[in-house]
This record gives structure tokens, sequence and C-alpha cells, in this order.
């Protein structure tokens, strides 16, 4: 299924650091990993058990972690900072977001920027 | 005194550390300078806020020093990584508040100072001795790496006194 604009993608957190206590995102939440991908799972059409459900079992329980919750940032935002998301199954739903520079320093610039755009749901 | 114009103060006090002078009374000098130093950044080191954020750096090194820390596939911080930001520490100055520490899934130990989402500047460490660093202030951002040594690169403190300066 192709990736819509205007669809949510969803960052599960089992990491506390990956947001502030005023339920804040903080930026390490999209920095990329070593493939230059940040993991995230596209949330649209579910309900919120289902994507609590999703977070669970295939992110925290095969790392035997706790869902602390998740940040939520829509693909045009991801696009505006000349990032692209592509579907990348399985696990389903799963999609990366790619196009990072090479700089550590370029990278967390439009972390920065995502996460300032991003919303965090407490589980 | 402002908080920005002490912030700058403290830097240009550490820079100016190890003068061009050769003579006894120029090395007694530099001597008595890094003594005075030393005596400064005690107690710093000690104050309650700093022993926090050393907590936190432990923390953050036992919590995440094996791969997949975050549920995907970050990063492990390096012993190297956690020495930097240990000595990193040391650096900062002692009249904006104490960072918040994080991992990256990069490895990178990062240090927040943060306001808002729109008013933050983090800096990193890997244990490559290159400090890179980001803001976000409204809606510039600004980013560079920078190697270091007794100091704090010029843009970082430039960054804080400009941060805390409203």
């Amino acid at each position: 299924m192709p990736v819509d604009p205007n669809e949510e993608l969803a960052r599960f957190a089992v990491e506390k650091s990956y947001y502030r206590a005023d339920n804040t995102i903080r930026p390490n939440a999209y920095m990329p990993d070593q493939e230059k991908a940040v993991s995230v799972f596209r949330q649209v059409g579910l309900s919120e058990g289902e994507i609590w459900e999703l977070g669970a079992t295939h992110v925290a329980r095969p790392r035997n972690k706790q869902l602390l919750g998740r940040a939520v940032i829509i693909v045009r935002e991801v696009l505006s900072q000349e990032l692209n998301v592509e579907s990348v199954e399985p696990p389903p739903r799963h999609a990366n977001i790619l196009g990072w520079p090479d700089e550590h320093e370029k990278q967390k610039e439009k972390a920065l920027e995502l996460a300032a755009r991003a919303t965090f749901v407490r589980r | 005194m402002t908080t920005a114009l002490a912030i700058g103060n403290f830097r240009g006090l550490r820079a100016s550390r190890g003068g061009t002078g050769v003579s006894a009374a120029s090395e007694a000098l530099d001597k008595l300078f890094v003594r005075v130093l030393e005596h400064l950044s005690i107690p710093a080191m000690q104050s309650e806020p700093l022993r926090g954020l050393l907590a936190n750096l432990d923390e953050v090194y036992a919590r995440c020093s094996q791969p997949g820390w975050d549920g995907y596939d970050a990063m492990p911080i390096t012993e190297a990584a956690y020495e930097e930001a240990l000595e990193l520490i040391t650096l900062f100055p002692t009249l904006c508040p104490p960072p918040d520490v994080s991992p990256d899934p990069s490895g990178h130990v990062s240090f927040e100072w943060y306001r808002s989402p729109r008013k933050v500047l983090v800096i990193s460490v890997n244990g490559t001795r290159v400090l890179t660093f980001a803001r976000l202030f409204g809606s510039r951002k600004m980013s560079g790496a920078e190697p270091y040594d007794r100091s704090l690169p010029q843009p970082i403190v430039d960054s804080l006194a400009r941060l805390y300066s409203q």
C-alpha cells in the first residue's frame, strides 16, 4: 500500500529518553540507526488498542521491554524535511524514514525539526 | 551582569589558559591559573545539579551499552563515548542550567539544553573528540561539527548565551 502524505506514522518508544517530562519528543527519537533509517509503523485505520498491540508485538516484546508511548507525525511533515517514507514489510505496517544526510549534525538538525512537529502519546 | 554575558566570560577564562610567555614568572602565573581553574571546577562538579547529571550519564551508559537498546537497531553507547561525555561535562558553563543527557541510536551521547520544542540546543560526542551540535531557535536551524580540547567551541557558547539571554 503506497504511503499517503496525510497518514500518521507511529514511532514506538521503549526508551524513556525519547520523550521529555512535558510530553514532548526528544530529537534522539528520530535519529537514524546505522542503516540510516528510522523505523516507524503506519497507524492509519487502526483503533488505539490495535496501535498499541502493533507496538507491543513488533517492538517491545521482542526486546523484552516495556512500551512507554509513541511519537506520532504526519507523513507530509517528514517529506517537508527532504526525507522520504518507504513501506517496508514485514512486519505488517512497518515503514522506514529514509534519505538522511551522512553527517550526524545534519541528521540531528532534521531530527530536531521532526521532534518539534510530532506529538507524544503516553501509554 | 546578565547570564548570557557570564556564560561568555566563563568560556573566555578557560580559553585564555596557557599564555605565550616563556619567563619563570609567566610559567608560575600559568601554573597558578591552572590551580585557580581546578579550584573553580571542584565545587561545580560537586554541586547538586551536576551530580545529578553525572548520575544520569551513568544510568544512560548502563541502560544503553548493548545494541538495540531502543527496541530497534540502535548502536551501543561505547566506553569511549561515555568517557568523553564525562570529560565534556567539566567544560559546561556553571551559570546555565545543566543539560539533560540522552543516548542516540548512532551510539552518541547527547546533552540537551531545552526551553521549548523550538528553543533547544543539542551537542553530542561518540569518543572521537569531535563534538557535533544542532540547534533550533524558532524556525531557524544551525548545526556543525567541531574538534575541541580544553574549552567548548565558540558556536556552543554563543548558542547557550542566546538560549538563556531571554
